[in-house]
């Protein structure tokens, strides 16, 4: 080859190389990821995004993320409804014992971090339909309403919770990261628009879930909304949210026991998809974690306490309690949902969804509401006896106001018992927390009744301060 | 074929039948070779046998034959023969040169082969070289060139430089010596030099080579071969893109050998890396051995978290391993397992699948100048890996075998039964409680007189080792080729436990044109590696009376563990297969064609790729039969490629006295990866648990990333007179982990050296200096090592499961499209001092390390949405310090050698500067002044001999320990445990064919303890305890060093492992090493055929020195698995 060719294809060579730098550096994303630019460009992915915030809720991580059984399992211990049979791990042993630590894991990992992470999540969806322009307003408004049942639903935990909380509603985290806390009133303010605005933007059938209750419609932000009045004390808005709920003809008390808990009941406002091809199979996370219809001790039980509360002849002790014999004591647990580890099959049909809201909530409140205006007693006690009546009791007749809003108290604690947090949240809300749980809890302070902040937000966070009493 | 002027050459062995060894050694093109004399077919025969072996390490082998000698003019090839008969050496010669020689009277009795050559050489116009067992003869360079009537106008000198094995040295300086012009060789090795005077001297150098000077003398034609340099300073070593030797290199360049690499009988190169190069500091994750290694360079420079590993470049290949998904913790990377399932060694190295035996050499760069022009990608430091190449010379065959026996180096001082059950009822009885049925069965429910030895029972163990390594290599001045294969296989020493296998195999071939300017490689190393493991199952703290593992049947014992079976689950990873096998390679073909004389147009093309594929089965058989167990299993894969391809032009020119040395080049990497894992659950049955189709539910995820990069770069070097030397590199950086606008940085570095001992008035003052160089360096490199992506805000899809049938995508974090290039300043300072004729060679170094514009990932308050944001952090962190080596030949005589070399590197790491440090995420974690490596701990004040208990203290006395680290009330004090110095020390003695060499490893650190799992007393997963704590507080008014036994553990129990207490002096010297090697004298083996023998004994990790009164101080958490000590024996032969 002639030297002159060659040595002007080497240089040629060098020369096409170097200048296209600048393109050969493109790269395309991780195949399992697309960016948020995509996400929000049609409703297709949108809807996406949506389905994402709700398997989070029941599919991500540890089975005791927050509102995957966690509000129910830690604020059971917390309170005077469940106990751990083994003793061995410390930082639960601090919610039974109501000794929490600031360094408390769980706190951390399933309350606080997980609940902001809805949050974000319910930011990022919020921010991204109001900037995409490819998702029509009918199918934006929808999930913008969905969106925004979370953000209040995680802020209703949160306030109750660990009181005054950071309010976030953006997802820039430059401004965020200092974040200091606002009074319970504005996080409360903040649940109530956007409650109301969901209320508004959301259908009031199931068709978005294809005729399954397992994604929020109005009836559901309603049914949220009631309880956040009612733990307001707004007494008339917790009656007329929790009537219309009552009234809308959509829903029903489900008069066997053993189907209140089946996916679609009469009574679901709302209830989260199971998916069995996930680790704990056919089974809802509660239902894992409590039953257990094998000769091994039960990782909770429920409190001696709360078996006490119920009558004789209370069909719901039939119905919701199970007991496993171990080494000679039988220890009783929460039987609502049916299947556990035994009975879970992968893969399987599922039967049970994991319940959010339901009908009988509202009767309580709608009752409850009643009571505390003093207006109508008569209708409140009509609304318990309703309750009563399906657990095989018999109906109650002239309570003066104190004796029907004792008698609310004490079919809250007996229907809704091992259900999302409602016995710890009742005993703090009504005072009794300082009366109920001394006797029963050797440790207890008064100042338990709101969480630690976690330390490491503490330190990572300069503008937040913690709860008072913790170090 | 011209050789050796104009007339067809011969080169000519001197032979016999006595013929021993070594022409391989000196490499002579088996072409010219011809075997003179009788009997060839038989000395053929016998000859190829031996010379194959040559290139075993037999260059000690003695001159120790007596010659007895007595000749009368006898002509010189005579007396050739006759030294060959009686001593084996062999001479290598070319006809034409002794043309010229003298006939030889000598009579010798008994003398040495020096004083016989001495004689015979005395008035020759000849010359000789001692290399190994040959001899080389040539002319004395002043007759080596001829007058040539046909040669071209006077004063006009055309000339060729080659080595001892005929291949032309391109590139080499020709200096005409008086008015220091000169030029340099073509690509066959030629120059031509014109109005040069009669006594005109040339200068003629080469790196790597011995520099010959050769007076013109109105000769028109010369040829120069030039020798291989020797000593150490002269040897080449690798640079980037490039050779230089340790003489005249501006930059830090430190090499491992293949001697030092080959003692170490372990699978990873890297585990023999400890030690061996001063501030590089090598540590294992966990006992594995397929387990990755952090190697950090000159301390730890970033506060990220993100692995700030080294680039490994295996023969001109980036090993890239992205980190896409596992990392824990500082610099420590999963290694090729990205796909979050990362089995129980919790990663696998990348240079694991790497055979340490096909390694030539391995190359560390440190400071700026060394490393610059691999840009960003060398902030880290860099480590080159070269493979063994093939050589010219006649075909040898290599092989090599040994095996061994590991075990355990020692065992803790546990309680046994009598102990236990005493201590566990101390404590019930001090807490005012009685044994409970419910939950103090270990005392009621289980037997306790029963006793187990859980060490024994876990890892008593002993671990074996194979290996086997074969190759052929050889070849001509055109082709040269090596080929091998290598085969290990190890056990640990678990009692349960899985081996380790590697299969791989090399080759190289090179190829050069007949006119010597093409030339074309391919290197090409491709490896099989099955890694089978278990989790270590149980611990050895199990409570010593526990029931058997093993019930009658042989199934796992769940009944008899009862009421806490669970605590068995350890022990059902016996039966819970993992294995991991991965396929590797990594191939480079280069080509190199020389356009013009000193420039040279190269361009590399590289590729490597791994798969590696795993599988981790739980049966039924594993589980409890009382729960109703199904099986599961989980399969996974991780797939990368790893492309590249670099260009470049190198231009060298000689002004003289000033040799200018330029390259000027392009890289362009691309890099992809994926993984995957599939969990499959549901079995009814174990038998189609291996079959992912079986499963009843499948769950599957899978990660992915691509990496590219891309630079531009030049390197200019400047050597006058090989006295003052300047070398200048800048280069154009792109990388694809940032985003638009922020993509490129400018990098470069500067490096100077001085030789003052090149001069004469060194030379004439101060002669017992025989070498002195004064050099120093600044660079500026940049670092992306952030992760990919980071810039980029995406959602994650299907990484969790359908909702209502729909795909669910779920943010995956914060992105953040202003990040941009890290920068690195390095500053170094270093003499490089040769004394006594450099038998012994210094180096010490001081550098400063500064890096800014950190790349970090941000921990952030979670209420954001996410725990932490890749981020530039103007934070600056310093590492300082100072490196000394030493390499002394301390006896170097023909029976006797004793070398030894010591390194050591000390480094101080400095937070720097911090704006707003109190305010940020990483107040409480560091602190201004201090080093990152600092952890926080009450200072713990002893056992209060009222109360038993531990004490702390109380910095502000208001009775409240506080354990909040941004707190300024806080009680914490900080320690810190970042290494203050490290080194090794090799010391080597041989005798004969006896060699024993030891290499010490040393640290200098401080460690944490864990000391217990549990409180003394306490019943957990693994409440047995040291013997130690028996020194503990019974009645008031003890001083004891533990606390009370205790079932109900404080606060202050709890704070013991937290405190002070359980950081101890963990400094250590260990003897890492020893070597006994034999090689077997060539009269005994010579009539096997053999051509080399060698029998040798190793042995690793043999003792350690500590104050650390445990077992050892890289296992100082009571319970965990000390190091292991392996025996290995071997033998090596060639042919």
């Amino acid at each position: 080859m002639d030297r002159g060719i060659l040595q002007t294809r080497f240089f040629m060579l060098l020369c096409i190389i170097i200048p296209g730098c600048k393109k050969q550096l493109s790269i395309h994303p991780p195949y399992s990821a697309i960016t948020t630019a995509q996400v929000f460009a049609d409703s297709a992915d949108a809807e996406s995004a949506l389905s994402g915030m709700y398997s989070s809720q029941i599919n991500r991580g540890s089975i005791n993320q927050w509102g995957g059984g966690g509000m129910t399992v830690y604020l059971g211990l917390s309170a005077d409804e469940l106990v751990s049979f083994s003793q061995a791990d410390a930082q639960l042993m601090q919610f039974y014992n109501n000794n929490l630590q600031v360094d408390n894991g769980y706190i951390f990992n399933n309350f606080w971090r997980g609940i902001y992470f809805t949050i974000y999540q319910a930011n990022a969806i919020i921010t991204g339909l109001n900037t995409s322009t490819g998702i029509n307003q009918s199918a934006k408004d929808e999930m913008m309403g969905e969106a925004k049942f979370f953000r209040a639903l995680s802020y209703f935990s949160l306030v109750n919770l660990f009181g005054d909380v950071p309010i976030i509603t953006s997802t820039d985290y430059q401004k965020n990261q200092t974040a200091a806390r606002s009074g319970k009133s504005d996080v409360y303010k903040l649940i109530m628009d956007d409650l109301t605005d969901a209320q508004s933007k959301l259908p009031d059938d199931y068709s978005v879930g294809g005729g399954e209750k397992i994604r929020v419609n109005k009836w559901g932000a309603t049914a949220l909304l009631a309880r956040v009045y009612l733990y307001q004390e707004r007494w008339p808005e917790a009656e007329a949210a929790s009537n219309s709920i009552i009234s809308s003809g959509q829903f029903s008390l489900t008069q066997d026991l053993n189907q209140v808990f089946l996916k679609n009941s009469t009574e679901a406002i709302l209830q989260f998809q199971v998916n069995s091809s996930g680790g704990i199979g056919t089974a809802t996370p509660e239902g894992y974690r409590f039953v257990f219809n094998t000769p091994k001790p039960p990782i909770f039980y429920l409190n001696p306490s709360l078996q006490n509360e119920f009558d004789s002849a209370d069909l719901r002790k039939s119905a919701w309690f199970d007991s496993t014999v171990y080494r000679g004591k039988a220890y009783y647990f929460p039987y609502k949902y049916k299947i556990g580890s035994a009975e879970t099959e992968p893969g399987g049909d599922v039967s049970e969804y994991y319940m959010v809201l339901r009908l009988a909530e509202q009767y309580l409140i709608h009752a409850e509401a009643k009571a505390r205006q003093n207006s109508d007693l008569a209708g409140a006690v009509a609304d318990l006896n309703l309750i009563r009546a399906r657990a095989g009791l018999d109906s109650l007749v002239n309570l003066s106001q104190t004796e029907v809003l004792d008698a609310v108290a004490r079919e809250r604690k007996c229907e809704l018992f091992a259900e999302w947090g409602h016995r710890w949240f009742d005993l703090i809300r009504t005072g009794q927390a300082n009366t109920v749980l001394p006797a029963l809890k050797p440790q207890w302070q008064s100042m338990q009744q709101l969480f630690p902040v976690p330390a490491l937000e503490l330190k990572y966070d300069p503008n937040l301060t913690q709860n008072q009493g913790y170090p | 074929m011209r050789f050796f002027g104009n007339t067809s050459p011969t080169l000519r062995f001197s032979n016999s039948a006595a013929l021993r060894l070594g022409i391989c050694v000196t490499g002579s093109p088996v072409l010219f070779l011809q075997i003179v004399k009788s009997k060839i077919l038989r000395v053929v025969k016998l000859t190829v046998t031996l010379m194959l072996a040559a290139c075993l390490h037999l260059s000690a082998n003695s001159y120790s034959q007596k010659i007895t000698l007595d000749e009368k003019n006898a002509p010189i090839e005579k007396i050739f023969r006759a030294i060959n008969q009686q001593t084996g050496f062999q001479f290598l010669y070319n006809d034409e040169a002794l043309k010229g020689a003298q006939e030889v009277t000598i009579k010798v009795t008994d003398a040495s082969l020096e004083d016989v050559l001495k004689i015979c050489f005395s008035n020759q116009p000849l010359q000789y070289i001692i290399q190994n067992n040959a001899i080389i003869v040539k002319q004395k360079t002043e007759t080596r060139a001829s007058n040539n009537a046909d040669s071209g106008p006077p004063g006009e000198l055309h000339g060729r430089v080659t080595n001892t094995n005929g291949e032309p040295l391109a590139g080499a300086n020709v200096v005409i010596q008086k008015t220091n012009k000169g030029t340099i060789t073509n690509a066959k090795g030629e120059f031509t030099l014109s109005n040069l005077k009669e006594f005109d001297v040339l200068s003629i150098s080469f790196v790597g080579y011995q520099t010959e000077t050769f007076p013109v003398k109105g000769k028109t034609n010369a040829e120069i071969i030039l020798e291989v340099a020797k000593d150490e300073l002269d040897k080449v070593v690798v640079q980037a893109y490039g050779t230089t030797t340790q003489r005249l290199a501006t930059g830090n360049i430190a090499t491992v050998t293949k001697e030092q690499i080959e003692k170490h009988p372990v699978m990873n190169v890297l585990s023999a890396l400890e030690g061996q190069v001063p501030g590089v500091v090598v540590m294992q994750k966990n006992g594995y051995s397929s387990a990755n290694f952090s190697v950090e360079i000159r301390g730890r420079s970033v506060l990220s978290n993100f692995p700030a590993d080294p680039l490994y470049i295996i023969d001109g290949v980036p090993l890239t391993v992205l980190t896409l998904n596992a990392y824990d913790g500082y610099g420590n990377s999963s290694g090729f397992l990205q796909n979050g399932f990362t089995g129980p060694a919790n990663g696998q190295s990348p240079l694991f699948s790497l055979d340490p035996d096909d390694i030539e050499s391995l190359t560390v760069l440190k400071d700026a100048d060394a490393t610059a022009i691999y840009g960003s990608r060398g902030a880290n430091g860099v480590i080159i890996i070269n493979t063994k190449k093939g050589k010219i010379g006649k075909t040898k065959f290599e092989m090599n075998f040994y095996a061994g026996a590991s075990v355990v180096t020692g065992r803790y001082n546990l309680m046994n039964t009598q102990e236990y059950v005493a201590m566990r009822r101390e404590a019930l009885k001090n807490d005012g409680l009685e044994p409970d049925p419910g939950t103090d069965y270990d005392l009621t429910t289980w037997d306790t007189t029963r006793y187990t030895d859980w060490q024994k029972e876990m890892w008593g163990g002993t671990g074996h080792t194979y290996d086997l390594q074969t190759s052929f290599s050889g070849g001509d001045r055109q082709t040269t080729f090596r080929i091998g294969g290598g085969y290990h296989r190890e056990t640990s020493i678990f009692t349960h436990g899985g081996a380790d296998q590697r299969a791989s195999v090399q080759f190289n071939i090179t190829h050069r044109s007949l006119n010597q300017r093409l030339e074309l490689s391919l290197t090409s190393a491709y490896s099989y590696v099955t890694s089978d493991m278990l989790e270590v199952s149980g611990s050895v703290l199990l409570p010593p009376n526990a029931p058997p593992v093993f019930d009658q049947r042989g199934f796992l014992n769940f009944d008899g563990w009862q009421p806490v079976p669970d605590l068995l689950l350890s022990f059902g990873s016996i039966f819970q297969p993992y294995t991991a096998k991965t396929n590797f390679q990594n191939s480079r073909f280069s080509l190199q064609y020389k356009i013009l004389k000193g420039l040279t147009f190269s361009t590399q093309l590289g590729y490597s790729s791994f798969a590696v594929s795993q599988k981790y089965l739980t049966p039924i058989i594993s589980q409890n039969p009382n729960y109703s167990p199904t099986g599961s299993n989980e399969f996974g894969n991780n797939n990368g490629y790893n492309a590249i391809v670099e260009p470049q032009l190198d231009y060298k020119l000689s002004l003289g006295k000033v040799n200018v040395s330029t390259l000027v080049g392009g890289s362009i990497q691309a890099v992809s990866q994926d993984g995957n894992v599939v969990f499959g659950s549901g079995y009814v049955n174990d038998n189609l648990l291996n079959s992912i189709a079986s499963a009843k539910v499948k769950n599957a995820s899978d990660v992915s990333g691509q990496y590219k990069y891309n630079a531009i770069f030049a390197r200019i070097n400047l050597n006058y007179n090989d006295a003052y030397i300047l070398n200048l590199s800048a280069r154009r950086d792109g990388s694809s982990r940032f985003g638009p606008g922020n993509q490129f940085g400018n990098f470069g570095a500067i490096g100077a050296a001085w030789i003052p001992s090149q001069y004469n008035w060194w030379k004439n003052n101060l002669a017992f200096v025989s070498f002195a160089k004064l050099r120093g360096s600044y660079g500026i490199t940049g670092s992306d090592q952030i992760g990919d992506y980071k810039y980029l805000s995406l959602w994650g899809a299907a990484t969790l499961l359908p909702y209502q049938n729909m795909p669910t995508y779920i943010p995956l974090g914060f992105a953040n499209p202003t990040l941009r290039w890290q920068s690195n300043q390095k500053l170094e300072l270093a003499v490089n001092l040769g004394f006594l004729r450099d038998r012994i060679v210094t180096e010490l170094a001081w550098y400063r390390n500064r890096c800014g514009n950190q790349l970090i990932t941000y921990p952030l308050p979670t209420l954001t949405g996410f725990n932490n944001v890749a981020q530039n952090w103007d934070a600056l962190v310093q590492n300082s310090g100072v490196e000394f080596t030493l390499t002394a030949k301390i006896i170097d005589k023909k029976d006797w050698q004793w070398t030894t070399s010591f390194n050591i590197g000390a480094n101080k790491n400095r937070l720097v500067s911090f704006p707003n440090l109190a305010l940020s995420s990483f107040a409480g974690q560091y602190a201004l002044g201090k080093s990152l490596s600092i952890s926080h701990y009450l200072h713990y004040t002893g056992v209060d001999p009222q109360t038993g208990q531990y004490t702390y203290l109380d910095k502000n006395h208001d009775g409240v320990l506080n354990t909040n680290t941004n707190d300024t009330a806080s009680d914490l004090i900080s320690q810190d445990f970042a290494i203050p110095f490290d080194g090794g020390f090799t010391t080597t003695v041989t005798y004969k064919s006896f060699q024993v060499s030891a290499f010490f490893a040393f640290r200098k650190q401080l460690i944490a303890v864990g000391l217990f799992s549990a409180p003394p007393g306490t019943l957990s997963s693994e409440p047995n305890q040291s013997r130690d704590v028996l020194d503990r507080w019974q009645k008031p008014g003890d001083h004891a060093r533990y606390a009370r036994f205790t079932t109900l553990p404080q606060e202050s129990d709890n704070f013991f492992s937290e405190s002070d207490a359980t950081v101890t002096d963990g400094s250590y010297v260990r003897l890492r090493n020893i070597s006994l090697t034999y090689d077997v004298p060539n009269k005994i083996i010579k009539k096997s055929g053999l051509g080399n023998l060698r029998i040798y004994a190793r042995g690793e990790n043999l003792f350690v020195i500590s104050k650390y009164k445990g077992l050892d101080p890289e296992a100082a958490n009571v319970g965990f698995l000390p190091p292991s000590r392996i025996f290995t024996c071997g033998i090596q032969f060639t042919f």
